[in-house]
């Protein structure tokens, strides 16, 4: 049974009352673990917000009649009704009312970069620049209470049409499971193919436990096994089952497999011992746990002086992993200035809480390594910014005799994943480029081959979590569309010959 | 044939290979059946309800009903029910004026090509598909892919639009008084689209000609991949990162006067 929330004794509003909202209070800061302490540990370092601050905050919003919020937010979540619905005290509610938009809302809470999204089109920013609605904050702290309080699954919504068609679906990262948990909501069969023993992909293997705890993924992969989705694991299509098998026994396919191949520097002595890409070093230690090693399995090389090249989500997470295995000095080696850095502020801020040192304008040029064939020190290059290139940054020059050495024991290369190409290489007639992206239709998410669909990081390369569910989610539409379609048309992307 | 009968018969109809077909085989249907004259659209809207568990109950219920409308005509009014979502509500109108009271579903006024169709609520993906001529009033949100391949006419929203708006535009005009989403005039060719408050990251992605406005703050990667058309946004925003164009203009203005 739900329990009964006092809403007026934390602050918020009655309903059937109007709500008087309060914008010039100051944004509510989210209670976080103490720098000292949680380098210590791999617990969540975000604690997210009480009953009592998550009113507050719900109650600054002004509930816009034009909610800007809104079409900011990649898949359209209906950001005033979910916030005004916590300011009432019905915070399961609007956890249900999220998840009508975005299946994995406890995710998206945690990982989504919400200062370039919705809160960046805040109005209250207008007035009070930098003071927006915390509305990640919020979503998370709703999508906690609904799976704390009712186990998440207990909510998920009953099928009534079944249709005869058979979905499989490739990947089971957020791509996956958002397509797979909108087309089991339509009434199709849907099966989930992933290759690792658990299903999740990147928010498994890539995303650390003190970003996004294991245990809230695993639980909105059991909402969405709820909704009737068989999950197989340990399951390469192209390798454990034949890719023909798929095309035959399935009405449409869809590719989720998100961008799991790393970009390397291709400089001298990047064989060495000690010298990790961002996916190998972050699998190790988030999916098999090596930081327990011995009491794991899988064993890590722990640090005294590491380097981390890049400045990206991934960087970040690959530094304040260094730091939690015992690091005395572990530091960001980023071509560009901190204007550039593509990594969240949140996270910059919290990686230099720890102790991690960012140092700009400098690129490796090779490493060195010792006696045994370990890695012990990078050597590196000054850079200055030029004219912004094709991504609108800044694009970095060397500086002639500029070189130093930077001493280190482990070096990890986070500079960039691309999608395998296990599929593509399997699939005849599917048309990529840059080698792996898979070219899709930008309306319907169709490939070159009839009845397969793609999305997320797939047709993009490495993006964000939630840009991978937007691209999910429409496919799930486009892909209902095509089975619901008695002559199945299809429309393939327009790709040129001589590509 | 009695019409919910003969709307009976359309439900259990195989869906024709395109959208002017179905609507052709809806009408014939309507045009078959036999309905007391002071039957008015709601009155036909709540008998066909009945249906509503039926497959496919949402696109033919929204074609029967329009088939009725176009052969009616005049002025009337359709206060929806929440729970059930009905697609091509007024499309294929050539003249009169319809009222929806409540949310409508995909390809609302879609091929409309004279009259005005006016939705108290929001509607969903595809409001204006192919639309030729007349209006269209949406007094809430639009969903992605507003007046897709629309050719003439206009459509008037009052909050904001979604993603993909004026996707494929070969003519009319598309106002909205709040804010657009991702890629507004993606692909666009021709028209008028004008924004009062924001429109979001990829405005003019692929736009070859046309006209795009738009008078609040502006998203990232700013007319990519643009070969054609103008895109006025404000002066202050002059420093935002474009996106790689191969023709067109992009103006800055102050928007005084």
């Amino acid at each position: 049974m739900q329990e009964k929330i006092d809403i007026v004794k934390l602050g918020g509003v009655e309903e059937g009352k109007p709500k008087k909202p309060r914008p010039k209070l100051p944004r509510k800061e989210i209670a976080c673990q103490d720098p000292k302490e949680r380098i210590k540990n791999f617990n969540e370092v975000a604690l997210g917000y009480t009953p009592e601050e998550a009113v507050y905050e719900a109650m600054r919003c002004l509930e816009c009649q034009r909610p800007r919020c809104v079409v900011a937010c990649p898949v359209h979540i209906d950001i005033p009704t979910f916030v005004g619905l916590i300011a009432r005290g019905k915070f399961a509610e609007a956890a249900k009312d999220i998840r009508k938009y975005n299946s994995l809302p406890a995710v998206c809470g945690r990982v989504c970069p919400q200062e370039n999204l919705c809160e960046a089109a805040c109005i209250l920013n207008d007035t009070n620049p930098g003071n927006p609605i915390a509305i990640g904050r919020l979503e998370r702290f709703s999508a906690d209470y609904l799976l704390s309080k009712e186990n998440g699954s207990a909510e998920a919504p009953k099928i009534t049409h079944k249709t005869p068609y058979k979905v499989a679906i490739i990947g089971s990262g957020p791509s996956g499971l958002t397509c797979a948990a909108k087309l089991a909501q339509m009434g199709h069969t849907v099966h989930l193919f992933e290759a690792l023993h658990k299903a999740g992909g990147v928010m498994m293997y890539g995303i650390p436990e003190f970003r996004l705890p294991k245990e809230i993924v695993q639980k909105e992969i059991n909402y969405v096994k709820s909704l009737g989705v068989k999950v197989e694991t340990n399951c390469i299509v192209g390798k454990t089952i034949p890719m023909d098998e798929i095309m035959n026994e399935y009405d449409a396919v869809y590719i989720g497999s998100g961008a799991g191949f790393p970009n390397m520097m291709k400089i001298p002595g990047e064989n060495l011992g000690g010298i990790y890409s961002a996916n190998e070093f972050l699998t190790r230690v988030n999916l098999m746990r090596a930081y327990d090693f011995p009491k794991t399995a899988t064993p890590i090389r722990k640090p005294k002086r590491g380097v981390v090249v890049g400045a990206g989500f991934t960087a970040f997470d690959v530094v304040r992993i260094m730091l939690r295995l015992g690091a005395e000095h572990a530091e960001i080696v980023y071509r560009r200035t901190r204007k550039e850095m593509p990594g969240r502020g949140e996270e910059i801020e919290h990686s230099e809480e720890e102790g991690a040192i960012i140092r700009e304008l400098t690129n490796p040029v090779r490493f060195i390594g010792d006696e045994n064939g370990f890695v012990k020190a990078v050597e590196v290059q000054k850079m200055e910014l030029g004219e912004p290139d094709s991504s609108g940054r800044r694009k970095p020059i060397p500086v002639p005799n500029s070189n130093f050495i930077i001493e280190t024991d482990l070096v990890v290369i986070a500079i960039g994943q691309t999608p395998n190409v296990l599929i593509p290489s399997n699939l005849k007639g599917l048309s990529t480029r840059w080698g792996s992206v898979i070219n899709v239709n930008r309306e319907t998410y169709m490939t070159t081959v009839p009845k397969v669909f793609a999305g997320g990081d797939a047709i993009t390369g490495a993006a964000t979590v939630i840009l991978a569910i937007r691209a999910a989610t429409e496919a799930s539409r486009a892909i209902d569309t095509f089975l619901r379609d008695p002559q199945r048309k299809w429309y393939p992307p327009e790709v040129s010959e001589k590509k | 044939m009695e019409i919910t009968k003969s709307f009976e018969a359309f439900l259990n109809t195989k869906q024709e290979e395109n959208l002017e077909k179905e609507f052709a085989s809806a009408l014939n249907f309507v045009n078959s059946a036999e309905f007391d004259k002071s039957m008015t659209l709601q009155n036909l809207y709540e008998a066909l309800l009945s249906f509503k568990e039926v497959k496919d109950f949402q696109t033919k219920c929204g074609f029967f009903l329009s088939a009725f409308f176009s052969r009616e005509c005049g002025n009337q009014t359709l206060a929806l029910k929440d729970d059930c979502q009905i697609d091509f509500l007024g499309s294929f109108l050539a003249s009169g004026e319809l009222k929806i009271i409540g949310d409508a579903g995909d390809f609302a006024g879609s091929f409309l090509s004279g009259g005005k169709v006016f939705i108290e609520g929001s509607v969903k993906d595809n409001c204006g598909y192919f639309m030729k001529g007349g209006k269209i009033v949406v007094k809430g949100d639009a969903s992605n892919h507003l007046g897709h391949f629309m050719n003439g006419g206009e459509i008037t929203v009052e909050k904001n639009i979604y993603d993909f708006a004026g996707n494929c535009m070969i003519g009319g005009r598309i106002e909205c008084k709040g804010s657009a989403g991702y890629s507004l005039g993606y692909r666009m060719s021709g028209g008028v689209i004008e924004i009062k408050d924001l429109a979001w990251d990829l405005i003019g992605e692929e736009m070859a000609g046309g006209k795009i406005t738009v008078r609040g703050h502006i998203g990232k990667e700013l007319c990519q991949n643009m070969s054609g058309g103008i895109v006025t946004v404000r002066e202050e925003y002059k420093d935002t990162p474009k996106g790689k164009t191969f023709g067109g203009k992009i103006i800055y203005s102050n928007f005084k006067g």
